[in-house]
């Protein structure tokens, strides 16, 4: 309800220009008008979700799989390459990806992997690291196989703590995502850094708020989610 | 049905156990008891291989645990652990039928035989089947927990110190009916314990262990009794006797009453050591028994206790003087 609410918002161009017209009056411009809101988030949210959902379905079994006994050896691999990711700026990751990929959201999606894979695997590993011996003895001790005690007891237990690093790792990435038109992508990067070319406020205003807000609802649908996929916590 | 030849454990430095060999008889119910660290629970997870010996075999039913699958065969022993371990994500009807979900039966039985469990160690399945482990009181879970290793109706249970994180009421409560419903179904139990007014109040037979070795393997009147070694007669300590006393039945002791009506009764259902408390506490001689609708069926006086309790003393050769009284004992001696 909320997504679709928001949504609508940014569909409202007239509105948009309206309010910023109004909060700034000299300018000639005060919306960015070579492409819509709405167009510019639904980019915004393209490439974040690509990102987001690579950093999901290779963090998360690369941590998983260093907590196995196959995998131990790797961990402390695993734990300095995703620590690197993120101290590296996802800037220079844009500017090293260009003659990879070239121009466009691929780079981006790149950078913003690299960056958004830390909280994703560190808070994994830590989820697993906290599982109460207790339960994890009394599952071995009754039968359940390896896989069955990872599918059965571990996930489940660790994952509220896996979805809190999902959670950080996605806002993280909605919010570093407007480094995109650096190297030629698109999202609401496109008016912030257009805005500062030209001095226009008005065109960073409109991207900074829309992915303000965007950050905000993406945070608390995530904590609500979290709460969801535990009803067994107090 | 469980037994253990000649099972070493040696970590790098120690050896947890040294050579201990020991037979279960299938329907007893053992207590493998000791101080810590003397290696009751390492010798207790050598039988589902939650510890594999260096040494020795392990026998379960007759066969050689090394020669099964580590899973199928924990599938089949039932395993009780003082924290429990109940998985917090789950109902207490969930944890429940665990073992019977992986065994494959279908849905309509393992609930069933789940609900049936839960009646059995007393919890009501309409209030407790769809509760979480959190909103249980410390011996709810621990019967959820009995519940769960029954459920899938394994003939050999573990029970690494069950009651052991209970508060003393509820213990004994949950010993009470523990003992209650052994006496229907008759398992063969191993039941770690380094409380010895536990192992005497349950065991058919207990095994006192020291240093990873067994220093006595009797019956609980035979090993309060005539101790062995130096180290059990330590262990057992100087309450001994009243120790003893509690694993004697009343009803063996009741005469006639005569001259006065008691003025103090006692349960038939209790054991010598709750009369010889009420004679203490009423300075009195004798004290009368009532059954289950309290009428007095007769008195149990001071001497019939000293002549159950009548022990062999090392330092008094001679003055020996026959055990009598306790039926429990010789239910199946060791091997």
């Amino acid at each position: 309800m909320l997504w679709v609410a928001l949504l609508l918002l940014f569909a409202q161009q007239g509105l948009w220009a309206a309010v910023l017209g109004a909060l700034f009056p000299d300018s000639r411009s005060p919306v960015f008008d070579r492409e819509t809101l709405f167009n510019l988030v639904l980019q915004h949210l393209g490439i974040t979700f690509v990102a987001g959902a690579l950093v999901v379905l290779v963090g998360l079994p690369l941590a998983v799989l260093v907590t196995r006994p196959v995998g131990a050896a790797f961990r402390a691999l695993l734990e300095n390459v995703v620590a690197v990711g993120q101290t590296f700026p996802p800037t220079a990751v844009l500017v090293l990806a260009l003659p990879l990929f070239g121009f466009g959201s691929r780079g981006v999606v790149l950078a913003l992997f690299l960056y958004g894979l830390l909280p994703v695997v560190r808070n994994t590993l830590v989820g697993f690291a906290g599982l109460p011996q207790d339960v994890l003895e009394a599952a071995k001790g009754m039968g359940l196989s390896p896989r069955q005690q990872l599918w059965r007891v571990e996930l489940p237990l660790a994952l509220p703590v896996i979805v809190a690093g999902v959670r950080a790792s996605w806002v993280l990435i909605l919010a570093t995502a407007t480094v995109a038109p650096l190297i030629g992508g698109g999202g609401l990067g496109v008016p912030i850094i257009a805005g500062l070319a030209v001095s226009n406020l008005g065109y960073v205003v409109q991207g900074a708020l829309a992915v303000a807000l965007l950050a905000l609802l993406l945070d608390w649908t995530l904590s609500r989610l979290e709460w969801a996929l535990t009803p067994w916590r107090a | 049905m469980i037994r253990f030849e000649n099972v070493t454990k040696r970590y790098a430095e120690v050896a947890a156990l040294k050579g201990v060999s020991l037979e279960v008889a299938a329907g007893q119910l053992v207590c493998l008891l000791g101080p810590s660290g003397c290696g009751k629970t390492t010798l207790l997870r050598t039988v589902n291989r939650l510890i594999e010996p260096t040494e020795g075999t392990v026998m379960v039913g007759g066969q050689d645990v090394r020669q099964l699958d580590e899973v199928e065969l924990r599938r089949g022993i039932g395993y009780v652990i003082q924290s429990i371990g109940l998985f917090p994500h789950m109902s207490v009807l969930e944890n429940t039928l665990v073992v019977p979900r992986l065994l494959g039966w279908d849905r309509a039985k393992r609930q069933e035989r789940a609900r049936e469990m839960l009646h059995l160690v007393g919890l009501e399945p309409s209030t407790f089947a769809n509760r979480f482990p959190r909103e249980l009181s410390g011996g709810q879970a621990q019967r959820v927990g009995l519940a769960r290793a029954l459920c899938a109706d394994p003939p050999v249970l573990l029970m690494d110190e069950p009651f052991g994180a209970v508060d003393p009421p509820t213990r004994e409560r949950l010993q009470d009916e523990f003992l209650r419903l052994q006496a229907g179904l008759k398992k063969t139990i191993l039941f770690v314990t380094h409380d010895l007014e536990e192992a005497v109040k349950l065991a058919d037979q207990i095994c006192l262990m020291n240093a990873g070795q067994v220093e006595q393997y009797d019956p609980p009147a035979e090993l309060l009794g005539r101790p062995k070694t130096e180290f059990v007669r330590g262990f057992i300590g100087p309450s001994r006797t009243l120790l003893r006393l509690s694993r004697i039945p009343l009803d063996d002791l009741i005469e006639p009453v005569v001259g006065a009506p008691p003025r103090h009764l006692v349960s038939r259902s209790g054991t010598a050591r709750d009369a010889f408390s009420s004679l203490l506490a009423h300075g009195a001689r004798a004290v009368g028994v009532a059954d289950g609708e309290g009428r007095v069926v007769g008195e149990v006086r001071l001497e019939a206790l000293l002549g159950a309790v009548a022990e062999v003393d090392p330092e008094r050769e001679g003055e020996e003087r026959g055990e009598k009284g306790d039926l429990r004992e010789g239910k199946g001696g060791a091997v």
